[in-house]
């Protein structure tokens, strides 16, 4: 054999495909360890009350604060355009994804 | 004698006896593929490594849910929550009725139904002290139910996974393997339904409700049948009954029985029975997406909603049905914005059902059917 130089080695067919198997099995190992472990999205829910002029001509939009159901007169506070009764009106929620 | 010959590399040596090696791994790979089931008992082995775990993911949601309704009942002033759940959990189950003689199955499911939740009440009260309110007392109901939900799941799967594995039933495995991960969200979503009934606020299956809450909002409420309520209320010349459970505690109350009772007093006469109610979303659809059609919307096991249909047809009076869409995570857990806006457009659909369908002086019979927690 001519040695032109270059350092290196060679090897076979069978070889080869033996290595890639052993590849192929490590990668399917992986890939199967890291879905077993995939953690889960955690959610951050922010509940928000609006409340409503019985003459709809004022909503604001507050916390929820327990004891809040739709529909409840608000005590001890009246609308600041016509002064007449305050009520909640709905309650919604906004659902915040956080990473893990 | 026959001499072996194995074709020489030129490298020969090493190559050939890895070569031999190679040949020898996969005659002995084909032969345990064809004669033996280990490839099987390897799979099979994967399969119990992976219920294993989502099994234990699954007690997990079980002890969070339990732990937080335990603080909720600790703080209503129950000594021994942590009792109180397990007896619930794990002591109460109903025996569905004879299916196969389907004469008066309904009258018999009904009468079941009633009967487990007087039971389901008088467990309640028997446990609260007497300076809770109602409205609290359906909350705890609920909270209840779910985690005897969770824990009836999680025994059956563990159950389905145990007598596999007995029996080498392997198509078990498979199957469960297969469907855990839907059942997983399901209960992800049950776990988290304990915080809006614990705090009294409104959950997506809450929108019938809340429609019918949109004409009414302060309206002195009637009561009907149990845990049931009406509301009388003139519109665009109309008179509008407007039928809910009784609010805002966590409850469906009987809409059925109340139309029932409610068009038998008006000695049918009555021009429309709107239904509103929540649905599930297919994939691809958006939540909060309204869409309406005729029949009664009320997604119970059946009496309430042949209570609807019987009446309806009984009187000839037409059924007009509103749903707003949302996944069955949406239905029971918090009320998101998007399913509020799909509230608002349900209010303007009846609203228009109504001016459409009825001219001025008939009356017209409105039922917001789902769960009323956090709506009066």
């Amino acid at each position: 054999m001519v040695n032109d130089g270059f350092i290196g080695f060679q090897i076979d067919i069978f070889t080869i495909t033996l290595i890639m198997l052993l590849i192929l099995f490590a990668i399917s190992t992986i890939l199967n360890v890291m879905q077993q472990r995939t953690k889960p999205v955690r959610e951050k829910v922010n509940t928000y009350t609006v409340i409503s002029c019985v003459n709809n001509d004022h909503e604001e939009r507050r916390e929820f604060v327990p004891g809040d159901y739709v529909g409840k007169v608000i005590a001890n506070k009246s609308c600041p355009k016509c002064e007449s009764e305050l009520y909640i009106k709905t309650i919604y929620s906004e659902k915040i994804r956080e990473k893990p | 004698m026959v001499e072996l010959q194995f074709p020489q590399t030129p490298q020969a040596g090493t190559s050939t006896e890895l070569f031999i090696l190679f040949w020898i791994i996969i005659n002995l790979i084909w032969f345990a593929m064809i004669f033996t089931d280990l490839f099987d008992r390897i799979r099979v082995s994967r399969w119990d490594r992976v219920i294993r775990s989502r099994l234990a993911q699954i007690e997990v949601m079980i002890n969070e849910a339990k732990s937080n309704s335990e603080g909720y009942l600790k703080d209503l002033g129950i000594n021994d929550p942590a009792n109180v759940i397990r007896n619930f959990s794990s002591n109460f189950f109903l025996i569905e009725p004879v299916s196969i003689e389907p004469t008066d199955i309904i009258k018999r499911l009904g009468h079941l139904i009633r009967i487990r939740d007087e039971r389901i009440r008088s467990f309640v009260d028997s446990i609260l002290p007497s300076t809770v309110d109602k409205a609290r007392r359906f909350n705890v109901a609920v909270v209840l139910e779910i985690n005897w939900a969770l824990n009836t799941v999680f025994r059956i799967l563990r159950h389905l996974y145990l007598f596999g594995k007995k029996h080498n039933y392997w198509m078990l495995l498979m199957q469960l393997v297969m469907i855990l991960p839907i059942i997983m969200k399901e209960l992800e979503a049950l776990k988290k339904a304990v915080d809006p009934f614990k705090l009294g606020i409104p959950i997506g299956d809450s929108a019938g409700p809340m429609v019918v809450s949109m004409f009414a909002p302060r309206d002195k409420r009637i009561p009907i049948v149990e845990e049931t309520v009406y509301i009388e209320k003139e519109f665009e010349g109309r008179k509008i009954y407007l039928v809910k459970a009784e609010g805002p505690g966590g409850t469906v109350g009987r809409p059925g029985e109340a139309i029932e009772k409610l068009v038998e007093s008006l000695n049918c006469d009555v021009s429309a029975i709107i239904t509103v109610d929540a649905a599930l979303k297919l994939e691809g659809e958006k939540s909060g997406e309204v869409a309406y059609g005729v029949g009664a919307a009320i997604g119970d096991p059946g009496p309430e909603k042949i209570s609807i249909e019987r009446t309806a047809a009984k009187c000839g009076v037409p059924l007009h049905a509103v749903v707003i869409k949302m996944s069955s995570e949406e239905a029971i857990t918090h009320m998101t914005k998007e399913i509020y806006d799909g509230v608002a457009k349900a209010y303007d659909v009846v609203k228009d059902i109504i001016t459409r369908s009825t001219k001025p002086g008939d009356k017209v019979i409105v039922a917001g059917i789902g769960n009323t927690v956090g709506v009066y």
